[in-house]
């Protein structure tokens, strides 16, 4: 039974610490090293502090957080590109690795030798890679470009043929950082199928990504890292929800605080409209950290994403669903008719839609000098899968001229996610119901 | 005696043997690793002798070409400039200064060169699980292949220009050819490491090279050393190699015939050995810091 055990364990890992010693200048590391009274030239960066965790074969772990959280110190670490600190790591099986972009690549000589070299730098012979060859190359997909200097591939060749030789040799544990959002969807596409196989193979798959709808769609668990530390694991979805929400607030307190878990965060006393809310009832995020501009005169302070259905808090959508988006603003002037903007915007800061009280001519009007709460209500578009942001604004239109009382860019940060295929295809706008059939038959 | 010490003796007799079994272990395991991988490092000394030399138009040529023309020039100067193009023991001079200016060349360049072989590898560090230790030893090996072949061109001159036949004595090159990559190894590890640290390092070598190509006799015969002097040329433990090369193909002596020679060089190749892998060990880790 304990062997049992034993054997279902594929990494583990004890208290890893990575710190890297930042110094002023290069010449400071020596000064240190020579140093009669050992004067301390470098200050530390924690890339890791005390990380523990074990897992277990056939696990899918998706690891998220913010740049600089140490994601890929540990993808590193567990490759053995870098060495640990301090602490033990323990890998139980092949490990291949795809870190950043390729993975050791000789630019000047061809693909196939490439292949050829990273197999032999994992315990192949040449015959044994002369028959993954033909696989490695059609998965590839970089036709005859395959003889030709790597320095020549774009970068998407350049990920498609290391991602293919580090599945084609059979690893049992496959780490992949961050490499392919290269690609494009197609091979994304094909990837995701190819890490589906491996997961229903049983092997275990280690990837970071900022792409949580893959992280939803692929993991068993998520780790969310901050600062080098764990700070939560779990559920992908649960975890996502939670690091789109820190990410909305920057607030990890403030997270604690005010974000009940999903299944029991209900507020009907909402949902019934027209009726007066308190303040206190609704599960704030608040908004002062983010880029904002405006000529003053009203502040948003808070805001919050709600799904009218579930009548529960949000951060990912599946599209088509009634949102309503609560606005809590300070005003301290009077301002006549004013606008409320609300922007979504996609990929690469494109404007998928936007919406304003006067759009659907409703007037509004703020209190002075204590909030005002304003509830916007709209259907989520049935749009593609993805991250998009919310940018916010209070406008004030008054004699011809426009000006921005208040805004924020990137508001709230949320999710579109949907397992429906229709959603995934990359496009921006999802068609929910489409008939397509044959309609002549010409005999030949 | 006391009782206890006959145990104690013990003790600490098997703690020394298992102590050096450790890294007698360690030195299998690495000699084992070698042969494992020698696909990984066949490509890599074909990579790095190509980069080096098929690079150009002329290509491989260069590689001997420029040797030739620094062996030709020291011995222009010496016979026609500084009129010192003798030696003592009587031996023409041209192949005399042939046999000692290869193993110098080998030895010389070889240590220059690895001095930038960490940063050379940083993309294959930084992003596979490469045997670091291997590096240095590939340019040794890629030395190697231009090393055995101006042996063999030599070996040619000699036999076609000066009627020196093939003899018992010559297969004492293999000995020495062993000698010159243990002595490389160590050097190789200690200055390849270093470098990464100190950038430094490689213009050191360069002048330590220089110092040691004039100040100690490789190019003019031991014997015009007297007194004390004479100990100017242990500074030097590439004399014992270049020295060595011209018992083997000149004088027909065998390298046991020097007993303290003998020692000198294997107590310092080992101190260089081992402390270059130990400096090596230790700055390992901070490699993928610092690249």
């Amino acid at each position: 039974m304990r062997g049992k055990m034993i054997e279902q364990i594929a990494i583990t890992i004890n208290s890893l610490t990575k710190t890297y010693k930042l110094y002023h200048h290069h010449r400071d590391r020596i000064k240190e090293l020579l140093h009669p009274l050992r004067k301390v030239y470098h200050y530390d960066f924690h890339a890791l502090s005390d990380f523990n965790i074990t897992i277990g074969k056939g696990e899918v772990i998706g690891i998220i957080g913010q740049n600089g959280s140490g994601k890929s110190t540990l993808l590193k670490i567990l490759a053995s590109v870098v060495t640990p600190s301090s602490g033990s790591y323990k890998c139980n099986g092949r490990v291949t690795a795809l870190l950043e972009l390729g993975g050791g690549f000789n630019n000047e000589t061809s693909g196939i030798e490439n292949i050829y070299f990273l197999g032999g730098l994992q315990g192949y012979t040449k015959k044994e890679m002369q028959q993954r060859l033909q696989k490695i190359l059609e998965f590839a997909d970089i036709g005859v470009y395959a003889d030709q200097p790597v320095h020549k591939y774009s970068s998407g060749m350049y990920v498609r043929l290391a991602f293919s030789i580090a599945i084609n040799i059979d690893p049992d544990i496959l780490i992949i950082d961050e490499a392919l959002s290269v690609g494009d969807i197609r091979f994304q596409q094909k990837c995701f199928r190819k890490i589906k196989e491996f997961k229903e193979a049983g092997k275990t798959i280690l990837f970071c990504s900022h792409n949580l709808s893959a992280v939803r769609d692929f993991c068993t668990r998520a780790i969310w890292l901050n600062k080098g530390r764990i700070v939560e694991q779990g559920n992908p979805i649960f975890i996502s929800d939670r690091y789109n929400a820190f990410m909305t607030t920057n607030d990890p307190v403030l997270l604690e605080k005010t974000t009940p878990s999903i299944e029991l965060d209900r507020f009907p006393e909402y949902f019934k409209l027209g009726e007066p809310v308190s303040s206190l009832s609704i599960s704030w995020d608040k908004v002062d950290q983010h880029d904002s501009f405006g000529v003053g005169g009203a502040k948003i302070q808070c805001v919050s994403l709600y799904n009218v259905l579930k009548q529960s808090k949000v951060y990912t959508i599946s599209g088509g669903e009634p949102i309503r988006l609560f606005i809590q603003l300070l005003a301290t002037r009077k301002i006549d008719n004013p606008i409320i903007a609300i922007t979504l915007n996609g990929r690469s800061g494109v404007p998928v839609f936007r919406i304003s009280n006067h759009l659907f001519n409703q007037r509004l009007s703020f209190e002075i000098d204590i909030p005002t709460i304003i509830a916007a209500d709209f259907t989520f578009p049935p749009i593609g899968n993805g991250r998009y942001t919310i940018s916010l604004g209070i406008l004030d239109i008054t004699k011809n001229t426009r000006s921005e009382i208040h805004w924020i860019h990137d508001a709230i940060i949320l999710e579109v996610s949907n397992p429906d295929n229709k959603y995934k295809m990359g496009t921006l706008l999802v068609i929910e119901e489409a008939n397509i059939r044959v309609v002549s038959k010409f005999d030949s | 005696m006391s009782p206890n010490l006959i145990p104690e003796l013990q003790k600490q007799t098997t703690n020394l043997i298992n102590e050096n079994m450790k890294y007698f272990k360690g030195l299998v395991a690495y000699i084992l690793k070698i042969v494992k991988q020698r696909y990984i490092i066949r490509t890599l000394v074909i990579r790095d002798f190509q980069s080096r030399y098929l690079s150009s138009y002329i290509g491989l040529p260069w590689a001997f070409i420029q040797p030739a023309v620094y062996v030709f020039v020291i011995w222009f100067a010496f016979t026609f400039g500084l009129k010192a193009g003798s030696t003592s023991s009587g031996l023409p001079f041209t192949p005399w200064l042939l046999t000692g200016m290869i193993p110098w060349l080998f030895i010389s360049q070889t240590m220059i060169v690895t001095c930038l072989a960490i940063p050379e590898y940083g993309y294959l560090i930084k992003k596979t699980a490469l045997n670091i230790w291997l590096i240095p030893l590939i340019k040794i090996f890629s030395g190697l292949i231009i090393h055995i072949t101006m042996i063999l061109v030599i070996i040619i001159l000699f036999v076609a220009f000066y009627h020196i036949s093939p003899n018992i004595y010559w297969l004492q090159i293999f000995y020495y050819l062993f000698a010159s990559f243990i002595l490389l190894t160590g050097i190789a590890w200690l200055v390849s490491s270093v470098n990464v640290l100190i950038p430094d390092t490689s213009h050191i070598i360069n002048i330590i090279a220089t110092v040691l190509f004039w100040a100690t006799p490789i190019v003019w015969p031991y014997g015009r050393l007297t007194g004390s002097l004479k100990y100017v040329a242990l500074l030097n433990p590439f004399f014992y190699i270049t020295e060595g090369y011209r018992y083997t193909f000149l004088e027909h002596r065998w390298f046991f015939e020097f007993t303290d020679m003998n020692i000198y060089f294997w107590i310092v190749t080992t101190i260089i050995f081992v402390s270059g892998a130990w400096i090596f060990k230790k700055l390992k880790p901070e490699f993928g810091d610092i690249l």
